[in-house]
C-alpha cells in the first residue's frame, strides 16, 4: 500500500498541473482557394484552437452553405492540453465578382470570437481549357443546348460535359427539372479524353433530348455535380503499392453548370388547305405497291414509309383518297424508332390492303403528308405517288361474287374519354353539418365487455341455482321432500313417507347416500357419526315404530298418524340441523 | 347552497342554450359558404367552411366541400388534404372518390411504390368501410356472438353455440381491425404537402443538402418531429427533414 501511493499521488499532481493550462481559444477561417469559376464550389474550414464552440455562418449571404461535419483533436504536451476542432463546409457562389465571406461568429462557453473576412473572386465566365494554368482548373463542368431558339415540337440535344484533369470518385448527378419540356435521358454516354491547352482531360458527356411544350422564354436550371476529388493522403509515406491500393482522401466539391436561357418560337400559320401532320423536324415519303395488275376479289399491299428525324412516334396515317370499287383495309403501322444525341430517328411503315371488287383501270391519287421542316424553317408538303391499278374479271368462275358489306347499322364502339375536366359539385344539404364523432376507445371496450359480462351474470346464476351434490345435501333435500308429502299423502303412503324421511335423515347425518336401511344398520351407522347416544336410540326406536306400523297390517289412526308425524318431524330436525 | 344551485341552475340554462345557437351559426355559414362558392368566391367559402370544422365539426360531406373550394381556388395541396379527412369518414363516396382521384391526376409526384397492395386485397373491409362502420360491426358481431352463448346456455341446444361460434370470426375480425384503427390514428400519421415545392434535406437547417424535392399534394407520412420539423417518408427509400408548415396532417 505503501509504494502505491507516491505513483496516485504523482498522477493527481500531473492532473491537477494539467487542467488550469488550457491553451488559450482562438479561431480562424480558411478557404482552399481565393479565385473560382461560376459554379464550382471551395471549401471553408473554420478551426476553433483550444476548446469546442458553435459556427454561425448565418452572415455568408453571397454563398450557398454545405456543412461537411467537423473533426477535432486533442493533444498533451508538457502538460498543456491542446483541442483542436474544425467545422469544414462547401461554398457555392451565388453570383459572380468579389464575394466576402464576413466575419464569422464562433461561441465558445458563451464567449464570442471572431473569424477574419476572407475575400474571393469568382470570375464573369465559365471555366475553360484557357484557364489550365491555374491549378485550380483541374475539374469543373457545361452544359450546352444544340439549339437556344427552337420551335415549339422541336428535339434539341441538351449535353452535360465533366471536364477532369484528376481522378475523381463519389460522382453524384443531379439533372435539372426541365420544367416546360419533354426530357429523354440517352441511356449512351460518351467518354474521351482530350487535349486542352497542353493538359489532358478525361471528358464524360450525358445527353437528354428536349422537346419544348409551349412557346417563349424559358430557362433550363443548372445541373449540379457532387464529386470526391481524390488527394494524395499527406500523412501516408508512398510505396510501390500505392498506384493500386491507395485511394487518397477525397476533398468534396460541388460544380454547377449555368443556367440556359432558351426560346421556343412557336410553329407559324400554315398557309393552304392541307392539312398539318403534327410533325416536326426533316422526314421523307415514299411508298410501294406489293402488284398493279389483279383480278377482282385479290388483294395488292400498299406500303407507304415515312422516316426522318423528329417526332416521327406521332405521325398519323396518311389519307388515302380511293374510288369506291377499292376497299381498303388498313394494318397496325410498324414503328422503328432510336433515340439518339440528335433526338428520335426512325421510320413507320403503313400497310394497308386494296381489295377490287369491280373491273376496270383505277387511277390513284398522290399521297400528301405537310410537315414542318425546321432546317428551311417552313412547312414543307411531302408527296409520293401511288401507281395506278389494273383490275381485270376474276378468272375463278365458282369464286363467290365480291360484294361490298354495307356498313354495320349499329354505331362503332369508342372507348370513352373525357372530353372536359372538372370536378363534381359540393353537397349542399344541410346534413354536412352534422358531426360524426368518432366512437371513443373506452366506449367500444365498454360496449365489447357488457354482453361478456351479462354472460358471467347468466352463468353465475345457474351455478347458483344447481343442486347441491354432496351426500348431506342430497339426502337432507329428500327428507324433507318425503315429510312434506306424508303431511299430504294418502293412509298407504303415510308411512312409505314416513320411512323415507326417517332413512334419508339417517343417512344425511351419517354423510354417505342410499334408500333402504333396517334399524340395526341404522344404529351402526349413527354410532360412527359421534351423535349424543340418546338422538342415536331414539332415531333407531323411530325408525322400529314406523317399521313395525308399515309392516304389521294395522291400520293406524289419525292420532297414531299425527304422533308419527310429529316426532318424525322432530327427528329429522334433530339429525340434519 | 342556495347560491351554489342558482350558479348550476345558470350554467346548466347557458350550456343548454348555447348548442342550438352554434348550429344555428353554423347553418348560417354553410349556406353563406354554398352561396360564395356558386358565385366563385372560393376563397369566402373556404373561410366559411373551415370555420365550422374548426367549431368541432366532423363531417365526411363538410371536408368534401372544403377540399372541393381549396381545388377550385388552384389549392391543390389543402384541396388533397380535406379529401383524405373526408375519406376517411366517406370511403366510398362516389363524388369523393371522382374528386380525389382527378386532384390526385394534377400532382406532380409519381409514387414508387404500387399504391393497389397486398394488404388493400386482404384486408378489403379495412379500406372499404369507415372507422365507425367498422367499430358497429365488432360490437353488432360481438354482442350476437354473447346473445347465441346465453341462449345456448339457457336452453342447452347445440345450433345456438354452432351460430355464436360463426358469428365470433367476424367479431374477432372486426374487434381488431378496429382497435389497428385506435393504433394507426393515435401513432401512425400521414400527411400532405400543402407548399408548391419544398426541399427534403438531410437535416434541420436550411443549409442541409437538399435530398429530394416534393410539390403540392404529395402523400407522406411523419416518422417524427423535431422542434419545427417533421422528419418525413416519401416512399420506401426517400427520408428527409421539411419544416411543420410545408405539411398538412391529415
Amino acid at each position: 500500500m505503501s509504494a502505491r501511493l507516491p505513483i496516485i499521488a504523482s498522477i493527481f499532481i500531473l492532473l491537477a498541473a494539467a487542467w488550469p493550462a488550457r491553451a488559450e481559444v482562438q479561431v480562424s477561417a480558411q478557404v482552399d482557394r481565393t479565385a473560382l469559376s461560376p459554379g464550382e464550389s471551395l471549401q471553408l474550414k473554420v478551426t476553433i484552437d483550444g476548446d469546442d464552440g458553435e459556427v454561425d455562418t448565418a452572415a455568408i449571404t453571397d454563398f450557398e452553405v454545405h456543412p461537411r461535419g467537423s473533426s477535432s483533436s486533442l493533444q498533451i504536451v508538457n502538460t498543456r492540453m491542446s483541442k483542436q476542432v474544425t467545422y469544414h463546409y462547401l461554398l457555392l457562389p451565388l453570383r459572380k465578382g468579389r464575394l466576402t465571406i464576413p466575419a464569422l461568429k464562433v461561441d465558445v462557453d458563451g464567449e464570442v470570437y471572431h473569424t477574419d473576412p476572407v475575400t474571393v473572386t469568382v470570375a464573369d465566365r465559365p471555366a475553360t481549357g484557357s484557364d489550365v494554368g491555374n491549378p485550380d482548373r483541374e475539374v469543373w463542368v457545361a452544359a450546352e443546348l444544340s439549339d437556344s431558339a427552337p420551335f415549339q415540337g422541336q428535339q434539341l440535344a441538351y449535353t452535360f460535359r465533366l471536364y477532369n484533369a484528376v481522378k475523381i470518385e463519389n460522382a453524384k448527378f443531379q439533372p435539372p427539372e426541365f420544367t416546360s419540356f419533354t426530357a429523354k435521358e440517352i441511356k449512351d454516354r460518351h467518354s474521351d479524353r482530350r487535349i486542352i491547352n497542353g493538359r489532358e482531360y478525361a471528358v464524360t458527356e450525358l445527353y437528354y433530348v428536349l422537346t419544348p411544350l409551349e412557346a417563349g422564354p424559358h430557362t433550363i436550371e443548372p445541373a449540379v455535380l457532387q464529386v470526391g476529388i481524390v488527394r494524395p493522403d499527406p500523412r501516408r509515406h508512398r510505396s510501390p503499392f500505392d498506384g493500386f491500393f491507395d485511394r487518397g482522401i477525397l476533398e468534396p466539391r460541388i460544380l454547377k453548370t449555368e443556367a440556359l436561357d432558351v426560346t421556343v418560337r412557336p410553329l407559324p400559320p400554315l398557309q393552304g388547305t392541307q392539312k398539318f401532320s403534327g410533325l416536326v423536324g426533316q422526314f421523307d415519303l415514299a411508298t410501294e405497291m406489293e402488284t398493279t395488275a389483279l383480278q377482282v376479289g385479290d388483294s395488292a399491299t400498299l406500303t407507304i414509309t415515312l422516316q426522318g428525324q423528329g417526332n416521327i412516334q406521332d405521325a398519323p396515317a396518311p389519307e388515302l383518297a380511293l374510288p369506291a370499287a377499292l376497299k381498303s383495309y388498313a394494318d397496325n403501322p410498324e414503328e422503328t424508332v432510336q433515340l439518339d444525341r440528335k433526338g428520335t430517328k426512325g421510320k413507320k411503315v403503313f400497310r394497308t390492303a386494296l381489295v377490287p371488287v369491280e373491273a376496270g383501270t383505277f387511277e390513284l391519287p398522290d399521297i400528301k403528308m405537310v410537315y414542318f421542316d425546321v432546317a428551311q424553317r417552313t412547312y414543307r408538303t411531302l408527296s409520293a405517288k401511288v401507281p395506278a391499278l389494273k383490275v381485270s374479271v376474276s378468272t375463278n368462275a365458282q369464286a363467290a361474287p365480291v360484294t361490298i358489306t354495307p356498313e354495320p347499322l349499329a354505331p362503332a364502339k369508342k372507348k370513352v374519354t373525357f372530353t372536359g375536366h372538372d370536378i363534381l359539385p359540393p353537397k349542399e344539404r344541410l346534413t354536412a353539418i352534422q358531426s360524426h364523432e368518432p366512437v371513443a376507445w373506452y366506449l367500444l371496450l365498454a360496449a365489447l365487455l357488457a354482453p361478456a359480462l351479462v354472460f358471467g351474470c347468466v352463468a353465475g346464476l345457474q351455478r347458483l341455482k344447481r343442486p347441491d351434490p354432496r351426500p348431506v345435501a342430497v339426502m337432507r333435500a329428500k327428507a324433507r321432500r318425503a315429510l312434506k308429502h306424508a303431511q299430504s299423502a294418502s293412509d298407504d303412503e303415510f308411512l312409505t313417507a314416513l320411512y323415507q324421511a326417517i332413512t334419508a335423515a339417517i343417512f344425511a347425518a351419517a354423510g354417505r347416500l342410499g334408500e333402504t336401511l333396517t334399524w340395526k344398520e341404522a344404529e351402526a351407522l349413527l354410532a360412527r357419526r359421534n351423535l349424543p347416544q340418546d338422538t342415536s336410540a331414539r332415531a333407531v326406536e323411530l325408525l322400529a315404530k314406523i317399521e313395525s306400523s308399515k309392516f304389521g297390517g294395522a291400520r293406524p289412526d289419525a292420532q297414531h298418524i299425527r304422533e308419527l308425524l310429529d316426532l318424525t318431524r322432530k327427528m329429522v330436525r334433530k339429525l340434519i340441523p | 347552497m342556495r347560491t351554489w344551485k342558482s350558479i348550476l341552475l345558470v350554467c346548466l340554462l347557458a350550456l343548454s342554450a348555447a348548442a342550438p345557437c352554434r348550429a344555428q351559426d353554423n347553418a348560417r355559414r354553410f349556406l353563406a359558404a354554398m352561396e360564395a362558392y356558386k358565385a366563385e368566391n372560393f376563397t369566402a367559402a373556404i373561410a366559411d367552411l373551415e370555420t365550422i370544422a374548426r367549431s368541432g365539426v366532423r363531417n365526411g360531406e363538410l371536408f368534401y366541400n372544403i377540399g372541393n373550394a381549396h381545388l377550385k381556388n388552384h389549392d391543390l395541396g389543402r384541396a388533397i388534404l380535406w379529401y383524405e379527412r373526408a375519406l376517411k369518414l366517406l370511403p366510398n363516396d362516389p363524388d369523393l372518390r371522382f374528386n380525389y382521384n382527378y386532384a390526385r391526376s394534377l400532382t406532380r409526384d409519381a409514387v414508387d411504390e404500387n399504391t393497389v397492395s397486398l394488404t388493400h386485397i386482404f384486408f378489403f373491409w379495412k379500406y372499404q368501410l369507415s372507422s365507425r362502420n367498422i367499430v358497429f360491426l365488432a360490437m353488432t358481431f360481438n354482442c350476437l356472438f354473447w346473445c347465441l352463448l346465453i341462449a345456448g346456455r339457457l336452453t342447452h341446444r347445440r345450433g345456438f353455440r354452432r351460430a355464436a361460434m360463426v358469428c365470433l370470426i367476424p367479431a374477432i375480425i372486426f374487434i381488431l381491425t378496429a382497435a389497428f384503427n385506435y393504433y394507426e390514428v393515435n401513432h401512425q400519421r400521414r400527411g400532405i404537402v400543402l407548399a408548391e415545392k419544398v426541399s427534403i434535406r438531410s437535416g434541420l437547417e436550411e443549409t442541409s443538402t437538399e435530398l429530394f424535392v416534393l410539390h403540392a399534394g404529395a402523400r407522406i407520412e411523419v416518422v417524427k418531429q423535431m422542434k419545427n420539423h417533421f422528419q418525413i417518408r416519401f416512399s420506401k427509400d426517400k427520408i428527409g427533414w421539411l419544416t411543420v408548415g410545408a405539411v398538412g396532417l391529415i
